[in-house]
């Protein structure tokens, strides 16, 4: 049985099982196929160009390693902020309730990129949460990462929302802006506003 | 920061900036004894120490010879830091394949393959001269996009002198006034996609306007997922 989050809302717990929203799911995929000169299909590697070493797809990984060039394992593993400051540890929100006891206002919601969307299927919740948008501290998994989570009514049903705070303040005429990066002059085919094939 | 090229609804246009917003925390991690840590590649396997090479190499025997022997771990070679790896292609041999030709298979949400078409890469049009990116004059009450599109990124549009500053608040008063966000578009009808970068992710844009007092903020939000029922 997949996972489920539980919300409590009015002192009522509703639960639901959070299924990812994804653009592969809603307009598919596409995987990069590479064939030789004989049409025969290809496999990815890398090469090193120190000693020419052939690399297997996947055997080149990212490690963590100390001063001493050690590799050390995620578990022994102790998370600052840019300040030297521990970071806390949150639990994953599936293993406690989220409380839907916060509201937020559009422009609130829209201050966020979003890492991650869920459809939440619960139709009483749904009906309850109604037109108000809920907001809360959310961990998919927990750990050190803790991002800012939104329950919203949407016209496609209820979705969980998240993401990361983003400061949009107004400027004013005396803050001018200096361009110092330019990008090359680009022609484009137009299409029509399909998201498939974007 | 970077250039925008942007027209307005009368399809007058002007160079500004456009600044991207950091949403990202700056980790860092220590072991439990206090040493400071970083992250790079270092080899896990071989061409030689693939489960493919290995059945190869030992067939039937391969259960026996890995209990005796260890052959899935090249202790001279795993463990190594790697860098400026290249990428290259394999033939069914092992050997490096030359005349590659690279294909996009493009698959339906059902998995099915609906075409299979030559690899393409995008190119930015964010800053074209005479090319600028235009109010397509479909404008959405912004209550209602939020909960159509879900908006994977955002930018704030900058004035970069006196002109620009009135032609950036107008759009962003314009806006505001009509609670409302204005689809932008790129290329030369000024409706595709937006491609922020060479090699970038093409993004559908609208427009979103604030303003408070003398100051205003005209933020370019985009997305490529709706919020659609799985």
């Amino acid at each position: 049985m997949a996972k489920e989050f539980t919300f409590i809302l009015g002192g009522v717990p509703f639960s639901a099982a959070p299924v990812k929203l994804e653009r592969k799911k809603l307009y598919g995929w596409s995987d990069l196929v590479a064939t030789d000169r004989d049409g025969h299909i290809c496999t990815a590697a890398y090469i090193s160009p120190e000693d020419s070493l052939l690399i297997p797809a996947g055997a080149a990984k990212m490690t963590t390693v100390d001063e001493r060039g050690l590799i050390v394992k995620k578990s022994d593993l102790i998370a600052f902020d840019a300040d030297g400051k521990e970071l806390e540890i949150f639990p994953s929100s599936f293993d406690s309730p989220i409380d839907l006891s916060k509201t937020a206002t559009e422009e609130e919601f829209l201050d966020h990129e979003w890492a991650s969307v869920y459809q939440i299927q619960n139709p009483e919740l749904a009906g309850i949460v109604g037109n108000t948008i809920y907001t809360f501290p959310f961990s998919y998994s927990g750990g050190t990462n803790l991002q800012d989570g939104f329950l919203m009514n949407c016209p496609a049903g209820l979705f969980l929302f998240a993401g990361t705070p983003v400061d949009f303040s107004p400027v004013n005429l005396n803050e001018e802006a200096v361009i110092d990066e330019t990008e090359e002059d680009v022609l484009e085919d137009i299409d029509e506003l399909d998201f498939s094939m974007i | 920061m970077r250039k925008f090229n942007i027209s307005n609804a009368e399809r007058r246009d002007a160079e500004v900036a456009f600044e991207a917003k950091s949403t990202k925390t700056k980790t860092c991690y220590r072991t439990t004894e206090g040493l400071e840590t970083h992250s790079e590649k270092r080899l896990r396997s071989t061409m030689e120490t693939e489960a493919a090479s290995l059945e190869a190499r030992y067939s039937d025997s391969l259960a026996e010879a890995l209990v005796a022997e260890d052959p899935e771990i090249d202790l001279e070679k795993v463990g190594l830091k790697l860098e400026g790896l290249k990428k290259v292609y394999l033939t069914d041999e092992g050997k490096v394949a030359y005349g590659v030709t690279l294909n996009e298979h493009v698959f339906n949400p059902d998995g099915t393959e609906k075409e299979i078409r030559p690899e393409s890469s995008t190119t930015g049009n964010i800053a074209v001269d005479g090319m600028p990116v235009r109010w397509t004059g479909k404008m959405m009450p912004k209550a209602d996009a939020m909960r159509r599109f879900v908006f994977k990124k955002s930018y704030q549009l900058r004035h970069v002198n006196g002109l620009t500053f009135d032609f950036l608040q107008a759009m962003a008063k314009k806006l505001a006034d009509a609670k409302a966000m204005m689809l932008v578009g790129a290329g030369a009808k000024g409706i595709g996609p937006l491609v922020m970068h060479t090699g970038g992710t093409p993004y559908r844009a609208f427009l979103e306007g604030r303003v408070q007092g003398d100051s205003y903020a005209l933020i370019l939000r985009l997305t490529n997922l709706e919020l659609k029922s799985l």
